[in-house]
């Protein structure tokens, strides 16, 4: 009996001094937005009037440019989790090869990941202003001579486009390790069988890299809910408010109008979006993983 | 002859790697090139080599953003936070993996499940909280809330390194009468220097590169970071490239030279660091 409690006070001694911060700084905040969601408050003054469900009722049938928020949100990460993915197994196939720059090509794709997101946003401002103007200038090619960031229909593309750079390269990384768990002697058997290359990359590879497959969807979807920095420094959710991520919309609510209590509305139906979506996706992948 | 044209198309091949990574990075390069470029020199053309490499925009950049002073703030948080998490992750992660019982197990989960959930869910009563307890506009109250958020991740990491790790060595030191704390700080702790040693640099650049929390916990200039700096900085200089992009180089150089060194590291703690939901 006295030995249980000793390890019980040894169990908290280590887990403690993380887990009441973790629970100060992450628990209770997740908690007070949920208050919050149901007052009107504009977050100085005193008087919060409890309002109930009235910032969830405005949310979803009087507040068009939610929608429009929720449509880019969706239609952006739809795209940087398809994309983000092809490409990382592309490119890890790639660098995965026999070449002798594979290292420095790996290094490479790898390098825009280390660069602060907010660095990056504004980075590509200049590529999207002045080096794709003076490229249109001496090629002609239409698509060049585009304002990219200026035009409703093309700065969502331009802010996959930067995700993209950025993403890759990590994902790559995951997808590498998977690469290289992958028994030899599957496609030894599979190259006597008289099986080619891309026979062997459906039916081996990549049944065989399923859990990294799972893995990636999972961090690129959560980080397609997040896209905050690139947002502010790309775009500011402009031009209008066609590039409005959820996220960026939270903070705007909050710290630009100053409806907390909307803001907050509106960050408890992210956090739920981001929840559903996530087990969804994991339970679905994780039924295809292959067991070995 | 067959050989030959084997030899060329894996030459080609190889040409063609190089390339590839190179365009990939491009983007940094043109920032760096032109950033020791004049204006008029920028606007004309973007791609040319600087005809005599000017240092003017570096040294306007580094005197009017107070670089060193940033620079220096932007360190000791990032010191002080790595340190903290990385030494309270190990605690805990340590003690979850060897406590096989339900609430090691409810934390756990509760630790992993909120490495997905967004920041901004959270972000309008941290502000709160943070006023509250008088610690907003505080490099301390900063450090304070970014230590038990990044933790999860660096758990999670330890976690699956501990699984390796024998007991047998454990359990001959507590024969020898030796304390909980010695024996983690003394042999377990030790043992986990390659996972740590990931985690420390991964740290690291994430917490360089903050951007959400730093723009709302420090807004004085006396505590304000490099990311934070360089976004105010840019936003003043919209129509002077050659400023801000030697704002840009600022940041990116030296994060880039840390990359080059420490890549080892950033490859194997990513790959540790796959969370599988």
């Amino acid at each position: 009996m006295r030995k249980r409690a000793k390890k019980g006070l040894e169990f908290w001694m280590f887990v403690a001094p993380v887990l009441i911060p973790f629970l100060i700084f992450y628990f209770l905040p997740i908690c007070m937005g949920l208050y919050y969601s149901l007052f009107d408050w504009n977050g100085i003054s005193k008087g919060m009037n409890f309002i109930g469900l009235k910032n969830y009722i405005e949310l979803f049938t009087n507040d068009k440019n939610y929608f429009e928020s929720l449509a880019f949100t969706f239609k952006f990460a739809l795209f940087n989790v398809v994309l983000t993915n092809v490409l990382a197994i592309l490119m890890a196939l790639w660098v995965n090869g026999k070449l002798k720059t594979s290292k420095f090509t790996r290094t490479c794709f790898f390098m825009p990941n280390i660069v602060c997101a907010i660095v990056a946003g504004f980075l590509w401002r200049f590529i999207f202003n002045q080096i794709s103007d003076t490229l249109y200038k001496s090629t002609g090619l239409d698509f060049l001579g585009i304002k990219w960031l200026g035009s409703t229909d093309t700065a969502w593309v331009a802010i996959l486009i930067v995700v993209l750079w950025q993403s890759i390269g990590y994902n790559m990384i995951i997808y590498l390790a998977g690469l290289n768990m992958i028994d030899k002697t599957f496609y030894e058997s599979a190259a006597i069988d008289g099986a080619g290359k891309i026979t062997k990359f459906f039916k081996i590879t990549l049944p065989l890299m399923m859990p990294s497959i799972t893995i990636c969807l999972f961090n690129v979807t959560a980080q397609s809910f997040r896209l905050f920095d690139v947002n502010v420094s790309l775009t500011k959710g402009g031009p209008g408010r066609s590039t409005m991520g959820l996220a960026i919309d939270i903070y705007n609510e909050a710290f630009k109008q100053n409806r907390l209590g909307y803001g907050s509305a509106k960050a408890v139906i992210l956090l739920i979006i981001v929840m559903t979506i996530t087990m969804l996706q994991t339970n679905y992948t994780r039924k295809r993983e292959v067991e070995m | 002859m067959r050989k030959g044209t084997k030899t060329i198309s894996r030459l080609l091949l190889e040409i063609i790697s190089i390339v590839c990574g190179v365009i990939f990075v491009s983007p940094v390069l043109l920032v760096i090139i032109n950033a020791f470029k004049p204006l008029g020199e920028i606007l004309k053309n973007p791609f040319s080599i600087p005809s005599s490499p000017v240092t003017e925009n570096i040294m306007y950049v580094i005197e009017n953003m107070k670089y060193f002073k940033v620079l220096r703030n932007t360190i000791i948080i990032t010191v002080i936070v790595v340190a903290g998490t990385v030494i309270l992750a190990a605690m805990a992660g340590y003690k979850l993996t060897r406590t096989n019982t339900k609430i090691s197990k409810i934390i756990t989960a509760v630790f992993l499940s909120s490495m997905l959930v967004p920041f901004q869910t959270y972000m309008i009563p941290i502000a709160k909280l943070a006023s509250i307890l008088h610690i907003n506009n505080t490099m301390a109250g900063y450090i304070l809330i970014q230590i038990p958020l990044y933790a999860p991740m660096g758990i999670f990491m330890y976690q699956g390194f501990v699984k390796n790790i024998p007991l047998s060595l454990e359990e001959a030191a507590r024969l020898d009468g030796c304390s909980p704390f010695r024996i983690f700080f003394h042999i377990v702790f030790p043992l986990m220097k390659p996972i740590t040693a990931s985690i420390v640099v991964l740290y690291s650049l994430w917490i360089w590169n903050d951007y959400a929390l730093a723009s709302m916990m420090l807004t004085s200039a006396e505590n304000k970071t490099l990311t934070i700096t360089i976004y105010s900085f840019f936003s003043a200089f919209t129509n002077r490239w050659d400023y801000a992009l030697a704002a840009l180089s600022l940041s990116i150089i030296p994060i880039t030279i840390f990359y080059i060194f420490m890549q080892k590291y950033i490859v194997s703690g990513v790959t540790a660091g796959a969370v599988k939901g």
